[in-house]
């Protein structure tokens, strides 16, 4: 199998004495664990090369060899430089590890979301709106794996979202008018629905897109809570 | 053939070192009852009180069987207001063999990394919080890995810093000494150059 794929790093951990086991995200076969030997505490050059090229957000070419599950990386170059993040920035591209690491099943490509990472880590170590290529991304990931709703049509009437209205959000089918003056927290605008829809960011569409792509992603994520999160969380207490 | 019982938990035990497996764990065993009982018997007396004393330094977190750890123990340390952030208790050795740095340490015992589970409490970034708080030190230092995590880990804690008006410094990143650049990968390549300093 002298296949070249290419990928990036989602996460490491520590293998043996000086290997470890690293998950790719690759463009070809989705996510894929492998054991890469002469990781850690290698001297050489060549260990050190490796390990620089080992890191997240750096595009890879990669060589595996095995049958099994676990792959072994034969070989390892560079796809272009790393996107250096630096801040908040690496905190979002952080989180969109953990997210990618948590939801995508194994060996299963998904070449547009892995086209769709690249672009927004670049975006990213850019220092765009990063809640917008956060928002964008989900929203993306969530329809890839299988799990989108239309953001543009009510669910029940098959009619185009209402500026308006008030809709209310159902997990995996999507949006449904309010029919009366219901108080609920799970309320959002027409206007901020369809706006985020065009990917149309202001405050309101943010909030939105928010809090709809959280609700669908809870029960994709389990019990565990991403901890991506908690980096967030404090800053915002300490500002 | 099987081994006696306590034979066989004394390969068992043994096996918890890292590094040593079922094969190696035997010959351990046999090499310690066979030719080194009396090294074998300090063995488990000291690995029983290094297990029950040794704690964590209650100011920077590394190992010692005291409350406080020599460093924190030395008012000449602390009168520096130098705070050194490192990942790990190897990581003070390495820095203290240099004899460059005279203040004080705190060791993370690990680095930020949300996807292992591994957030700011986990690696006692509070603690550091209310020392922080204190007042003792003009300066942070932070020695954590030049890795993704560490750089994440580096600037959480510089934005902790920047709350409290305490200056953050970054260890630099370049060339190793002795090195060939022909031999440096490309990412270390780009980071001497973006760090490069006038003469």
């Amino acid at each position: 199998m002298q296949n070249i794929l290419t990928g990036v790093v989602l996460h490491r951990r520590p293998y043996r004495e000086t290997s470890s086991i690293v998950d790719f995200f690759t463009r070809e076969h989705g996510r894929l664990s492998a054991v890469c030997r002469g990781v850690h505490g290698g001297k050489s050059a060549k260990s050190q090369e490796k390990k620089s090229l080992l890191q997240p957000f750096q595009a890879l070419q990669l060589v595996f060899s095995g049958k099994s599950d676990l792959k072994t990386l034969v070989q390892v170059e560079s796809d272009g430089r790393g996107f250096t993040l630096q801040g908040n920035a690496l905190f979002c591209a952080l989180y969109l590890n953990e997210l990618l690491n948590r939801l995508l099943p194994a060996d299963i490509a998904f070449p547009v979301t892995y086209d769709l990472y690249l672009a927004s880590v670049l975006r990213l170590s850019e220092n765009q709106s990063m809640e917008a290529v956060l928002r964008e991304f989900e929203i993306h990931l969530l329809a890839d794996l299988g799990y989108g709703f239309s953001w543009h049509e009510d669910l029940q009437s098959n009619t185009e979202i209402e500026p308006n209205g008030e809709y209310y959000f159902t997990l995996e089918q999507g949006f449904q008018l309010l029919a009366n003056a219901d108080k609920s927290k799970n309320r959002f605008s027409g206007e901020s629905v369809l706006k985020a829809a065009r990917y149309e960011w202001d405050k309101e569409s943010l909030s939105t897109a928010k809090r709809v792509t959280r609700m669908a992603l809870k029960p994709l994520l389990g019990d565990k809570p991403l901890k991506s999160r908690e980096l967030f969380q404090k800053m915002e207490q300490t500002k | 053939m099987k081994f006696s019982p306590l034979i066989s938990e004394l390969i068992s035990s043994l096996t918890h070192l890292p590094g040593v497996g079922k094969k190696s764990a035997q010959r351990m065993a046999f090499h310690l009852l066979e030719r080194n009982r009396k090294g074998a018997l300090q063995l488990s007396q000291v690995l029983h009180d290094a297990m029950e004393h040794i704690k964590h330094c209650q100011s920077c977190r590394t190992f010692t069987e005291s409350s406080l750890c020599e460093i924190c123990d030395d008012p000449g340390r602390e009168a520096c207001g130098q705070l050194c952030i490192v990942e790990s208790p190897q990581d003070v050795l390495s820095i203290e063999q240099t004899a460059e740095f005279k203040g004080r340490y705190f060791v993370l015992m690990g680095h930020l990394s949300p996807i292992d589970g591994i957030g700011p409490n986990e690696i006692g970034l509070d603690e550091l919080e209310q020392q922080l708080a204190s007042g003792k030190f003009q300066e942070v230092i932070l020695a954590t890995n030049p890795t993704v995590e560490g750089e994440a880990t580096a600037h959480y804690i510089a934005q902790m810093c920047k709350a409290k008006q305490i200056s953050a410094t970054r260890l630099a990143h370049g060339m190793p000494v002795g090195g060939e650049l022909e031999y440096v990968d490309g990412n270390t390549l780009v980071h001497a150059f973006t760090g490069r300093r006038a003469l």
